[in-house]
């Protein structure tokens, strides 16, 4: 008898006006230490199956038919006493968010589920999910824990606390850088085998199934599309809407030809000379004003972008490269700050023309696009401002912006809700182009999207910046999508550059160790080399810039570091043509690489 | 020195600080914008010069900077001088019992309102989507609606003369009968307000991430209502309650002092102000503030305890 055995499903939305299903007829199994992938994008009704399960379905959700039965016992037909019974101890839920209630310490919350525990037994819960400190973090509470921290102690209060049969993990790393990620999917896939549990793994993305999944289940509006064995599905999925979302996932090992390369002699339009930014920490007021840190956003960052060329900026979440994109665009808050070193636009650099010829897209095109304004008047405000168009061009520059981003010109009076997200994103970038910038800054532009999604905006992107031969600088934390787009790559850390040099050759060839875990860290959507990867994994996470260690600032997370990398902070040198490090032992990695 | 204490002797000293300020403030106006001469008023039938000899014998010929830092010297030694009105009564022994009165019916009327708004805001949320809770959120609406005024008539005409339940009027202690009329017209026409913000917050609280969490850890309805909305939803409302309550001496009780013939804050001051009672003003403005600048950190520290998050960043500091 299967642990979970799910048949034909149905669960709807009832709005005012219908009745939506959202799942339809879904049927299918989870074994006892079996670890089942759910694959689907947004919208596609996954959540909704594994919150019909834990019956926790939102207001105006409800079952309509089916059976879900847990160890024979059907969970639909059971008693609200039953089901909380169930809850937690036989069926534990981890989610995308870990959310923990923010004015209960961790001890209470930990005893919630667990009334009879001593805090030695606590300490060894949060110390098994490898917290550090875990004595001190017990009676902490969640705002003063990372997002990383806070999933372990989710991890530990659902399937390590009272071991239930069955884990449902909803996207737990989602929200979570990928150096993170790679810890937190260990950890729980190493609980599950360990007790033998079944877990339903949910997420969009299918690499990390390829990873840690045995059987993987394809959903599409509602309906599981495909079932198959992890090993079989990623040699030849059947449907073709799986070979399209597997086709879209980026991949480290595949390159795209990059139509135009960049001329050696091409000159530098954007040069950023020793940039820093650094916020201040005060306490006190007027006279008593004591300064009592600094957070250093932005330490000391040197670089040129050539005429055409996309340079990509990778790191973690905090390391700064948001705040360099605010730099370069002086678009910094006001406040208790310190700027230091220059940026040079070839175009001018008063800010007039700076904002002419320089434009952003920003991460969220909805948090971006005023929702009270229609979409094509906010795309011709910039250049309507700078006396690029007269009011009545609008109309017409705006059908022509929307027709470049490959939106429906007709849909100009529509406002930025009646979008998708996808389109919003569009939009965004039809906003920036308006004024015919010469520059390009793209902060995140793909990442709260779907894959698929991500992929038509990147082409899109390709398509654009060869039309309007654009210069760019793309910004993400993921950097199998970076390479796809950027002909250089500056990696960040902490502030920092670490290291920087052409795409192809940063990926397969990194001199810095951290750029090394970064690559590791990227999931394969392949599971036999996945299986095979000796992995890189990071200690810990990223410090916090209030404190920067000394010397080499990644030495306390490097697995290569030594007392050398504490007393003195490493050059940042050429070590091959166009191709820099600031590591004390980037030549002994080269020479391992060119040994292997 | 634990950071507790520091923050509490950094409160101290700036309660100090801005009690200066407010009564400095108070002080000038009340000597130079209150329109009409208190002396004046008093003495109408008196010659100038007999006037002036008064005005000489108060001190009130001096600078008026002289004269606040003798009135303040006098203060921090808790002489607060003579009423003008009642006949060379001391300001503390007029103001000492008003504010007694007002500070046990205020706090009484917290300690009644809060749970019941806190409950009644859960149930209504709890409620939400049925019958019950428009039904509860418009009867309280009714008592809302009556202008105090007219409130406190309609409870006297009830209960006093028709039923002859409660006396008709006067003060007799907190925990007599006479406060009944008095504490409902202060908690009940409130409650709507104080309903539907907690009813707003639980909702909102409700469909929080940490709410599925708590039910997924497979706890009972009870104690998710209990232990994780209830403290989420109901500090937002206790900041702004317990630092209106000092204002609610003054005006929130005027209707009713008046009305109920009880002798407190709010009608002494009111009385005061018409017979241009100077020394009884200004003694009882600035209590009222050092009552509100002490409740407000009462405030902060309920917040403290009950919310961490509030325990660090700007909001100690003020």
């Amino acid at each position: 008898m299967a642990l979970l055995e799910v048949k034909g499903l149905d669960t709807c939305f009832k709005t005012r006006e219908e009745f939506v299903k959202v799942v339809k007829n879904v049927s299918f199994s989870v074994e006892e230490g079996e670890i089942v992938g759910l694959v689907g994008e947004s919208g596609s009704g996954k959540t909704i199956t594994a919150l019909s399960v834990m019956r926790l379905l939102p207001p105006g959700a409800y079952i309509d038919r089916g059976e879900i039965l847990y160890k024979g016992k059907d969970l639909f037909r059971a008693s609200k006493q039953e089901m909380r019974r169930i809850r937690g101890s036989q069926i534990g839920m981890i989610f995308q968010e870990p959310d923990l209630n923010p004015i209960m310490n961790i001890e209470s919350q930990l005893k919630e589920i667990l009334p009879g525990a001593t805090r030695g037994e606590l300490v060894c819960l949060l110390a098994r999910v490898g917290i550090p400190d875990a004595e001190k973090r017990l009676g902490g509470y969640p705002y003063e824990m990372s997002g990383g921290m806070k999933q372990r102690v989710m991890i530990a209060m659902m399937a390590l606390a009272v071991s239930p049969g069955l884990l449902i993990a909803d996207e737990p790393t989602t929200a979570l850088d990928v150096t993170v990620q790679a810890q937190i999917l260990s950890l729980i896939t190493g609980i599950v085998r360990e007790k033998n549990m079944g877990m339903l793994f949910i997420t969009h993305n299918l690499a990390l199934v390829a990873e840690y999944a045995d059987r993987i289940l394809i959903m599409r509006r509602g309906e599981i599309v495909e079932e198959r064995e992890v090993e079989e599905f990623f040699k030849n999925p059947k449907n073709p809407y799986s070979r399209n979302l597997l086709e879209a996932v980026p991949r480290l090992d595949r390159f795209r030809d990059l139509a135009s390369r960049i001329k050696e002699d091409a000159p530098g339009v954007l040069e950023a000379d020793n940039l820093s930014l650094h916020f201040l920490v005060s306490r006190g007021l007027g006279p008593l004003k004591k300064i009592t840190g600094k957070v250093r956003a932005v330490d000391g960052v040197s670089f040129r972008v050539r005429e055409g060329e996309t340079l990509g900026i990778v790191g973690e979440s905090g390391c700064g490269k948001t705040t360099l994109a605010r730099l370069i665009l002086r678009l910094v808050p006001n406040g208790d700050i310190v700027r230091d070193g220059a940026v040079n636009i070839a175009y001018g650099n008063e800010i007039k023309d700076l904002r002419k010829n320089a434009q952003i897209v920003f991460q969220e095109a909805q948090d971006a696009l005023n929702p009270r304004r229609s979409a094509g008047d906010l795309v011709v405000e910039g250049p309507l401002i700078q006396k690029l168009i007269n009011v009545y061009e609008c109309e017409s520059k705006a059908k022509e912006l929307f027709n470049l981003v490959g939106i429906d010109p007709e849909s100009i009076r529509r406002f930025p809700s009646q979008f998708s997200s996808g389109q919003r994103q569009r939009i965004a970038i039809a906003r920036a182009l308006a004024s015919e910038p010469k520059i390009l800054i793209m902060d995140e532009p793909v990442a709260s999207l779907d894959v698929s999604v991500q992929k038509e905006v990147i082409d899109l992107l390709l398509d654009l910046k060869s039309k309007l031969s654009l210069t760019c600088i793309m910004i993400s934390h993921d950097i199998a999508l970076v390479k796809d787009i950027a002909n250089r790559i500056a990696v960040m850390y902490l502030g920092k550059i670490v290291e920087m040099g052409p795409a192809r050759e940063i990926v397969e060839n990194p001199l810095h160790p951290y750029t090394k875990a970064l690559i590791s860290a990227v999931p394969i959507p392949d599971p036999k080399r996945a299986r095979e990867k000796k992995r890189i994994v990071l200690k810990g996470e990223i410090p916090s810039p209030l404190e920067v260690p000394s010397g080499c600032r990644f030495r306390t997370r490097c697995p290569f570091a030594t007392e050398l990398c504490a007393d003195k902070e490493p050059e940042f040198i050429e070590y091959e043509p166009d191709h820099f490090a600031a590591c004390h032992y980037a030549n002994e990695i080269l020479e391992f690489a060119q040994d292997k | 020195m634990s950071d507790t204490q520091k923050f509490l002797l950094s409160q101290f000293f700036w309660i100090i600080f801005q009690v200066f300020i407010i009564s400095l403030v108070i002080f000038v106006l009340l000597r130079s914008a209150v329109p009409g001469d208190a002396l004046q008023a008093r003495f109408n039938k008196s010659s100038e010069k007999t006037l002036d000899q008064i005005r000489h014998e108060l001190g009130w010929d001096r600078n008026i900077l002289t004269q606040y830092g003798d009135y303040m010297w006098g203060f921090v030694r808790g002489d607060f001088g003579y009423s003008l009105e009642y006949d060379q009564k001391s300001v503390w022994d007029l103001l000492k019992p008003a504010l007694w009165k007002s500070v046990q019916l205020s706090f009484a009327a917290f300690i009644i309102g809060f749970p019941l708004g806190i409950i009644m805001g859960l149930l209504a949320a709890r409620w939400s989507g049925t019958w019950k809770d428009p039904a509860l959120i418009g009867v309280l609406m009714v008592f809302s609606s009556i202008h105090p005024i007219l409130f406190v008539q309609f409870l006297i005409l009830i209960f006093a003369v028709t039923l002859a339940w409660l006396p008709i009027s006067g003060w007799g202690g907190l925990f007599s009968l006479n406060t009944s009329i008095p504490l409902t017209v202060l908690v009940l026409p409130g409650l709507a307000s104080g309903v539907r913000f907690t009813r707003a917050n639980a909702l909102h609280v409700i469909n929080e991430g940490y709410i599925r969490t708590a039910y997924a850890k497979g706890l009972s309805e009870k104690r998710v209502l209990l232990r994780h909305v209830l403290p989420n939803a109901a500090h937002p409302i206790l900041y702004p309650l317990l630092v209106d309550l000092p204002i609610i001496f003054i005006t929130g009780f005027l209707f009713v002092e008046i009305e109920y013939g009880i002798q407190a804050t709010g009608r002494l001051m009111l009385e005061s102000l018409r017979s241009l009672d100077y020394n009884v003003i200004l003694a009882g403005s600035i209590m009222i503030a050092i009552i509100a600048l002490i409740m407000r950190r009462v405030a902060d520290i309920a917040i403290g305890i009950l919310d961490p998050r509030a325990r660090i960043g700007k909001s100690w500091r003020f």
